[in-house]
């Protein structure tokens, strides 16, 4: 038995003006993995190729050793998608929206599900169309838990979510995760939530993976560098280090503290070096800009 | 006003192009000698869909609510749209039909038209004038968002200008059959006048009402507080399959219903009069009895089609997330249709034997007649949905692909032999099977969410 849920490898898909990957991504069973990025960066296209959406030009992707392609049904079975994009207004009300998705799932939890119903305020007789934005999200992770997922794959969940919805939101993904059987992978753009609730992370820029791990221990790898310059001594990006503004002899950089950067900043004249602890959102907008700020 | 109407046919300017080159086409359809087309060709409804179907393009994308921003007042925003829609273009198509039959009558020194090049430009412009301004009317009045989650009355408002948009767009078709000087065609060309005047009065109304909309808010309604059993019952592939059919049968059933009786009030007592005194008795065969106007069947099924299986396009995202194969899900998109349209077809045949007083065809006689051809072709629909997602490109190909399959129908009507007709039905249906399932596994893409063409769907998505 593989003990990662998720084994994403050389993925590469091609678009004529995208490309995402090549892309090594492995999230391990009963993990709550945080796959954050700028917009347009790739997200949602690997977390529709684990779902079939689309046929991958290279790599492999398995979930719960199952392969994306070939055993889709059968993953899908296993494995639930919610996100705000998904579309249920054809059913007309909740109720059939869930008789709908429950014929798919010999498994599907009835009682969990009118527990879910409550806490989110849904009624079965409701018209989908009269639903609000957070409703309908909450419809989605409704339809998705009821069936008792191994693999719970969230894009984007909070969007347009108010602060208490959002709370409610997490607080029944956390509930379906507490025993540790379940795994989430969640993509968003609510970097102080998943830096409080993901146990991995994963940033992808461009369609290429810039950072992968624990989220503890990525936080804690990277530091804000303030420091002076001497003699108009100029620096650049080098491995480690990522210059990112400068304002006279004054400036301000990324240090991966697994490198020599630090040092290599004194060893260049470097002058009263400051390090910041830095948040998981000031670290996304540090690597985000990367390449802009120059 | 004036920047409004120039932004409206800038940014649309292909699809006049094209419409303007295929309204040119069948001007000259028309003038084509001893085919009797010039008559049946003096109205095309090609017009609905360089004016209010264009204007429904930009609203459905909250063009409204973006204008109303724009230092311009309601009523200026209303006037330029009632112009871009219907206005203008009654006038454009007017001048090409003048102008091509104007070339026509020089290139072949065809004399034997009564009626002069002014004469026909100007039946043309008051065809369209009426036709544009009453789906223009038509339009004010139609839901500003999805309906689903409206009162009864909403219901029936949205119902009632949705049948008048349709059944203008139709009933058109029949404008070489209206005599204008009977009491009939005084009261039709009466009502058109009117419709047309009040569009022009209820065009504020339209402006204020889409500008409220915002995507992503939900429709107004009530909260049902008594219990629901709609949660039981058996769900699944059968569930989505039964709800694709039951729409499709009651949404085919409600067109064919209204295009039977439209032909039976307006063109069975001609054509039971021509019948009688040809073969001395009404045809023996009740589909037959559309005669020319097969286009009108085909144009009907290709309507079903388009609107019906847009309505589950919009979920194929949803759907591929559930543990059902591409196959299956093609299986769905292309061969439910399919089954639900033969049913329409038999039905109505049935219908229209009961009013003509005839036996019913047989299966196999209308399949021979060529019946299945044009429904094939409508399978190809939901394939363009899942290839190109539900944008312009493909509102516009469903537009060309009903128009088109509307003629062809009239032109082609007995010319294809019964085994060519089979054989390429077959085909397209094979076709569209093998395209639907592979452009369900070759991308999501097309399937992303992105700006509405309905109210209720969502704006934005991710890479």
């Amino acid at each position: 038995m593989n003990s990662n849920a998720i084994e994403i490898r050389g993925l590469v898909k091609n678009y004529p003006t995208f490309t995402l990957g090549p892309l090594d991504l492995t999230v391990p069973c009963g993990a709550i993995y945080g796959l954050i990025g700028p917009n347009g960066a790739g997200k949602t296209t690997a977390i529709d190729l684990i779902f079939g959406m689309g046929k991958n030009d290279a790599g492999t992707i398995r979930v719960l050793d199952l392969d994306h392609h070939a055993d889709e049904v059968a993953l899908k079975q296993r494995a639930a998608y919610v996100s705000p994009d998904l579309n249920f207004q054809v059913w007309g009300k909740v109720g059939k929206a869930i008789r709908f998705v429950r014929g798919f799932f010999p498994n599907w939890d009835d009682a969990y599900c009118a527990e879910l119903m409550k806490a989110f305020h849904l009624d079965a007789g409701e018209k989908i169309a009269t639903l609000s934005f957070g409703a309908k999200t909450k419809l989605s992770l409704l339809l998705a838990l009821s069936r008792r997922p191994e693999i719970l794959v969230l894009d984007e969940p909070t969007t347009g979510l108010d602060a208490v919805s959002k709370q409610q939101v997490f607080s029944e993904l956390l509930k379906a995760v507490e025993n540790g059987e379940r795994t989430v992978l969640i993509s968003s753009h609510g970097l102080t939530d998943i830096e409080r609730f993901a146990d991995h992370v994963a940033m992808i820029k461009g369609g290429k993976l810039l950072l992968e791990g624990r989220t503890d221990e990525i936080v804690d790898r990277f530091r804000l560098a303030e420091f002076f310059s001497v003699n108009g001594a100029k620096f650049e990006n080098r491995t480690g280090l990522t210059i990112l503004r400068r304002t006279e002899d004054r400036w301000h950089a990324l240090i991966d503290q697994t490198s020599d950067a630090q040092s290599f900043l004194e060893s260049r004249g470097a002058k009263d070096i400051s390090l910041t602890r830095l948040t998981l959102e000031d670290l996304f907008i540090a690597l985000a800009k990367d390449g802009e700020a120059k | 006003m004036k920047k409004i109407i120039l932004d409206h046919f800038r940014r649309w300017w292909w699809v006049w192009v094209l419409g303007c080159i295929l309204h040119a086409a069948l001007t000259v359809g028309m003038c084509i000698p001893n085919k009797g087309h010039y008559q049946a060709m003096s109205a095309f409804p090609l017009g609905v869909f360089l004016g209010a179907f264009l204007l429904m393009m930009d609203l459905q994308r909250g063009h409204a609510r973006a204008l109303l921003t724009m230092p311009v007042t309601l009523k200026q925003v209303a006037r330029a749209w009632w112009w871009a829609a219907v206005g203008l273009p009654a006038v454009a198509l007017a001048v090409i039909t003048g102008i091509t039959f104007g070339i026509m009558c020089l290139i072949t020194f065809v004399t034997h038209h009564q009626m002069p090049v002014i004469g026909v430009a100007a039946n043309n412009w008051m065809a369209n004038l009426f036709l544009l301004g009453v789906t223009f009317f038509a339009v004010t009045g139609m839901p500003a968002r999805n309906n689903a989650g409206a009162d009864w009355k909403q219901k029936v408002r949205g119902a009632f200008f949705g049948v008048l948009y349709g059944g203008s767009i139709g009933g058109w078709m029949l404008y070489k059959d209206i005599n204008f000087t009977t009491p009939t065609g005084m009261i039709i060309f009466l009502m058109a006048t009117i419709l047309t005047v009040f569009g022009w009065f209820r065009a504020e109304i339209l402006v204020m009402e889409r500008a409220a909309v915002r995507p992503s808010s939900p429709a107004p309604g009530k909260k049902n507080s008594t219990p629901s059993r709609c949660a039981e019952g058996h769900g699944g592939m059968f569930f989505l399959i039964q709800t694709i059919f039951a729409r499709m049968i009651w949404m085919g059933l409600w067109m064919m219903t209204f295009m039977v009786l439209i032909f039976g009030i307006m063109v069975f007592p001609k054509f039971a009069a021509i019948s009688t005194r040809t073969h001395g008795v009404v045809s023996a065969d009740p589909f037959d009895f559309f005669g020319g106007g097969n286009g009108m069947v085909v144009f009907q099924f290709m309507w079903v089609m388009a609107f019906q299986i847009v309505v589950f396009a919009m979920h194929v995202r949803f759907l591929r997330t559930m543990p059902i194969s591409a196959a299956k899900l093609a299986g769905a998109f292309v061969f439910t249709p399919l089954v639900a349209m033969l049913v329409v077809l038999y039905a109505s045949n049935l219908l229209v034997a009961a009013i003509s007083h005839t036996s019913p065809t047989m299966p196999a006689t209308m399949i021979a007649n060529g019946c299945l051809l044009p429904i094939a072709i409508a399978t190809t629909i939901p394939v363009l949905l899942i290839w190109r997602g539900i944008g312009t490109f493909t509102w516009v190909a469903m537009m060309l692909l009903l128009i088109t399959g509307a003629f062809g129908a009239v032109f082609l009507k007995g010319q294809i032999p019964v085994w060519i007709s089979l054989i390429a039905a077959l085909l397209i249906i094979i076709g569209s099977f093998v395209a639907a399932k592979y452009f369900l596994e070759c991308s999501s893409t097309t399937y992303r969410p992105r700006a509405s063409q309905f109210g209720g769907w969502n704006w934005g998505g991710g890479r």
